[in-house]
């Protein structure tokens, strides 16, 4: 620094302003520019919710994902931010030894003084974050490309620090993600099962349960895993067991039938093995297909299947929520292509998971959508559509 | 591709510091054209006795206000693998937490200008 600015030097600037250092408090500081500026290439600044930097200061550790196409996120254990830049016209100054008013001052009888502050660097952008759903298409898309087909080929596979490599999510929604579709986790890695395989394994128990007319809500777990641990590895059946046998029963150690689950799979199973069919086909071939306690119906198929009811005779098709593309037009885009109108029920499930607390499906749609009404009943269709 | 952000551990790091944020309208230049700032005085900061700064840049002031920011910035670090410390962490680079800034002092009103109509020297 060069001079030394002294408190006479500031207090003629003060009375040069027609300020009275009276009314000023006791303290007044000389800023400069800092003699050792921050390596602006290597600092960045983020705003985020004071629970997420406390959380930091706690010795959390946050982490940026993405491949280098992607858009970054940045996740918590258990929660997943879009990370975004944000630009302002306004100067960011990055104060090192800055004093803000302190209202004990006033009360402190000191003659004026002077104190130092220097500007670090200054920012004009800086990184803003936002709660966004788990980026996870590409977690089926990665595991489907090895399916395991049967339990005497376990090469394939991927460990969870693997997928937490490449799948933009954290670790907790990630762990959520595979116990919701057909995963199992053999030896550290997890696998998507063929459904062909699925199938087979399913089909032990349902006609293990069918052939010894057992109670569907009573299937006692130890009974019938040691019946048919000589078929395939215990691990790999509890976990199909405890996918698809998911509630306590009444017994001990007995659990109770998801029927919802069973009948699901056995719709999409049937809806994989073909390009589109006859909705009264389908539905009575999907009925028999399951076991006699279960009832089949569409809703159970809302976001796998796409029924149009506009041909004659109306026909069923597999369309699956999970393979839509994640940002919101993309997806409109193809829905609106594959129907041009929906009602909000209908479209629901396939766009449920775009939306926010801020942002719910009707809102989305009237943001995104038209909305028209043809005999009292509420369409939407896209935006710039005929 | 997965990039840790976290705040510095143990005494050889860098302990988290003291920032403060100054925001205002427009930017600092120097009227000379020198791009090196380095060292360079800008201006003198000041508090009334009711607590509200006041900035005076060459002929200007400033008049602002004392903010505390609802969201927190947090000002990190890149650091390369290169550190000694990073063997806990096998990723190439990582980001340090230097300082969570929660206040700052706004000045978002245009600067006055400061008319000397007294003849007197300073």
């Amino acid at each position: 620094m060069t001079l030394e600015r002294t408190i006479e030097d500031i207090d003629k600037v003060v009375l040069h302003a027609k300020l009275d250092p009276e009314d000023l408090m006791p303290q007044s500081q000389v800023l400069h520019f800092d003699s050792n500026p921050l390596d602006l290439t290597q600092l960045r600044l983020v705003e985020m919710e004071p629970t997420l930097a406390e959380g930091l200061i706690q010795g959390q550790i946050l982490t940026f994902r993405g491949q280098d196409q992607d858009s970054l996120v940045l996740c918590t254990q258990d929660q997943t931010f879009d990370v975004k830049e944000a630009e302002t016209s306004n100067s960011l100054l990055i104060m090192d030894r800055l004093e803000f008013p302190r209202p004990t001052a006033l009360t402190e009888v000191k003659p004026r003084h002077v104190a130092q502050s220097s500007v670090l660097g200054v920012f004009h952008r800086y990184l803003e974050l936002k709660p966004c759903q788990p980026r996870l298409k590409r977690l089926f898309d990665h595991m489907k490309q090895s399916p395991l087909a049967s339990s005497s080929d376990l090469t394939s596979g991927s460990s969870l620090s693997q997928l937490l490599k490449c799948i933009q999510c954290s670790e907790n929604e990630l762990i959520q993600a595979l116990a919701q579709v057909p995963t199992v986790q053999l030896e550290g890695r997890w696998f998507y099962l063929e459904p062909d395989f699925r199938m087979k394994l399913l089909m032990y128990f349902t006609n293990y349960v069918e052939m010894n007319a057992w109670d569907w809500d009573n299937v006692v777990r130890e009974d019938i895993l040691e019946m048919l641990t000589t078929f395939e590895p215990r691990n790999l059946l509890e976990q199909i067991f405890d996918y698809y046998f998911d509630s306590p029963g009444s017994k001990p150690g007995a659990f109770k039938m998801n029927r919802a689950k069973v009948a699901r799979f056995h719709g999409e199973y049937l809806l994989e093995s073909g390009s589109a069919f006859a909705l009264a086909d389908f539905q009575k071939m999907w009925q028999q297909s399951v076991p006699e306690c279960l009832t089949t119906e569409l809703t159970l198929l809302q976001d796998i299947s796409l029924v149009d009811r506009e041909s004659a005779p109306p026909l069923i098709k597999i369309f699956r929520e999970r393979d839509l593309p994640e940002n919101v037009q993309e997806r409109l885009a193809i829905l609106f292509r594959e129907k041009e109108k929906w009602t909000v029920e209908e479209m629901t499930p396939f766009v449920e998971k775009l939306t926010s607390a801020k942002l719910n499906v009707n809102a989305l749609l009237t943001k995104y959508a038209r909305a028209s009404k043809i005999n009292g009943v509420k369409y939407f269709g896209a935006k710039h559509g005929k | 591709m997965q990039i840790f952000l976290r705040a510095p551990s143990g005494p050889e790091e860098d302990a988290p510091r003291d920032w403060a944020l100054l925001e205002m309208q427009g930017d600092l230049e120097s009227r000379i054209g020198d791009l090196n700032m380095s060292e360079k005085f800008i201006g003198d900061l000041h508090y009334t006795k009711a607590g509200v700064p006041v900035l005076i840049i060459g002929h200007h002031i400033l008049y602002g206000k004392v903010q505390q920011l609802d969201k927190p910035l947090v000002a990190m670090r890149k650091v390369s693998q290169n550190d000694e410390h990073m063997e806990a962490y096998p990723t190439q680079t990582e980001y340090l937490v230097q300082a969570i800034i929660e206040k700052k002092l706004l000045f978002k009103t245009r600067p006055k200008p400061i008319i000397a109509n007294v003849a007197k020297k300073i």
